[in-house]
């Protein structure tokens, strides 16, 4: 029976430069799809500031990385994603995180739960 | 075995990145144990009242009469840390102790008595006052004591 | 040999305001033994240092004395790249120890975020 794995767990970021170079979820981590149509994302952001958090899918772990997720802001939500339709919510094969350093002085703290179907 | 795997430095596996700190998920009971929390810092908005522990990194504590808790709670800020017990995952869960300042400190969560009492389950809980952002950076470690094998006086089979 | 990535420190903030804290050193645990290896390239992403200094320290034989590698001050635009050779005269900091692991020097409240990533051969 399929079962919630911690995509990411509680995680706290921060720095004091921006930065045009994104924090990418270490390759071990992300979320491998493959025998899988649905899944379910529990997301929660606490303190966020100046920077951009964004859950990404792609076929090939080369990419093209597709962000289907993005979160500014503070949040609790449940975000779901399906492989059996074209739309925004599609998800390839792969699905990790990014986060964009937008501004100086940025943090972000953040849990990521996922459920493949 | 125990200061062995804590003497034991990391040798890179061949070929293999090693990933990130203890997540409770698939790893040795004993490595779980200790790493029971790495370094983590919360910066909480008032609005998120609690964060709990994800389920799969709580201690199983149905074999051991005692656990020796190392805690360091390096910046705590409208936030109180609760080291807590249930005998079920469901509950009840309540405080084997809880921290609401700095501090650097070892205790003995134990099934026998004494002020830091346990049943089987542990985990931490960390609670914000409910009307400040809260903030917490924190390590918890812990090692088994006793285990009920050798805690208890068998009789001599006649 | 073959050689291997391995990160010394995953991303990890520490912030302390702790009183009489003259900062930390990382857990035995999470050292790395390089002594297999001839040539160690240490990747440092310093995101920030707040009235500390964040120490990449390497030494021969647990127990002896650790040199400095590497020490941040200040957050960094982009990542250190060093390169360390066991070749290099011992005491030089580009002299590949055996162990490695970081350290940070603070006094003070102190915040500290940062990644090491080692690439071993």
């Amino acid at each position: 029976m399929p079962e919630a794995k911690t995509m990411e767990n509680y995680t706290t970021l921060m720095g004091a430069l921006a930065s045009t170079i994104p924090i990418i979820q270490v390759r071990p981590r992300w979320v491998d799809a493959l025998a899988s149509k649905d899944a379910i994302l529990g997301v929660q952001v606490f303190q966020h500031t100046n920077c951009t958090l964004q859950i990404q899918t792609a076929l090939v772990p080369e990419g093209p990385w597709t962000t289907i997720a993005s979160f500014t802001g503070s949040t609790v939500t449940t975000k779901y994603f399906t492989s059996r339709e074209d739309g925004t919510n599609k998800f390839d094969r792969y699905l990790r995180w990014q986060l964009d350093r937008n501004a100086a002085n940025w943090k972000t703290g953040f849990k990521l739960e996922v459920n493949v179907l | 075995m125990a200061n062995r795997l804590v003497q034991q430095l990391r040798t890179p596996s061949i070929g293999k990145p090693d990933s990130s700190a203890a997540t409770g998920e698939g790893e040795s009971t004993l490595e779980a144990l200790l790493n029971f929390q790495p370094y983590l810092t919360l910066l909480v908005p008032a609005t998120i009242t609690e964060l709990i522990l994800a389920c799969k990194g709580w201690i199983d504590g149905k074999d051991n009469v005692a656990y020796t808790m190392e805690a360091q709670v390096l910046h705590i800020q409208n936030v109180t840390l609760h080291v807590e017990s249930a005998p079920d995952r469901e509950g009840p869960w309540l405080d084997a102790i809880a921290f609401t300042a700095t501090t650097k400190t070892m205790v003995v969560l134990s099934s026998e008595g004494g002020s830091a009492k346990f049943s089987r389950f542990i985990r931490w809980r960390a609670e914000g006052d409910g009307a400040n952002p809260w903030e917490i950076c924190f390590r918890l470690k812990t090692m088994p004591g006793t285990t009920l094998d050798r805690a208890v006086q068998k009789p001599r089979v006649a | 040999m073959a050689g291997t990535t391995i990160e010394l420190q995953p991303r990890i903030v520490i912030k302390c305001t702790m009183a009489g804290n003259t900062g930390e050193i990382q857990d035995v645990d999470g050292w790395v033994d390089t002594s297999r290896y001839r040539v160690a390239t240490a990747i440092s992403e310093v995101d920030m240092v707040d009235n500390c200094e964040l120490d990449l320290e390497g030494c021969d034989v647990m127990g002896g004395a650790f040199m400095t590698h590497a020490a941040f001050t200040q957050a960094l635009a982009a990542a250190c790249v060093i390169t360390l050779n066991r070749n290099a005269p011992y005491g030089a900091p580009e002299h590949l120890s055996n162990l490695m692991r970081w350290k940070i020097v603070a006094s003070g409240n102190w915040t500290a975020s940062f990644r090491i990533t080692l690439v071993l051969k």
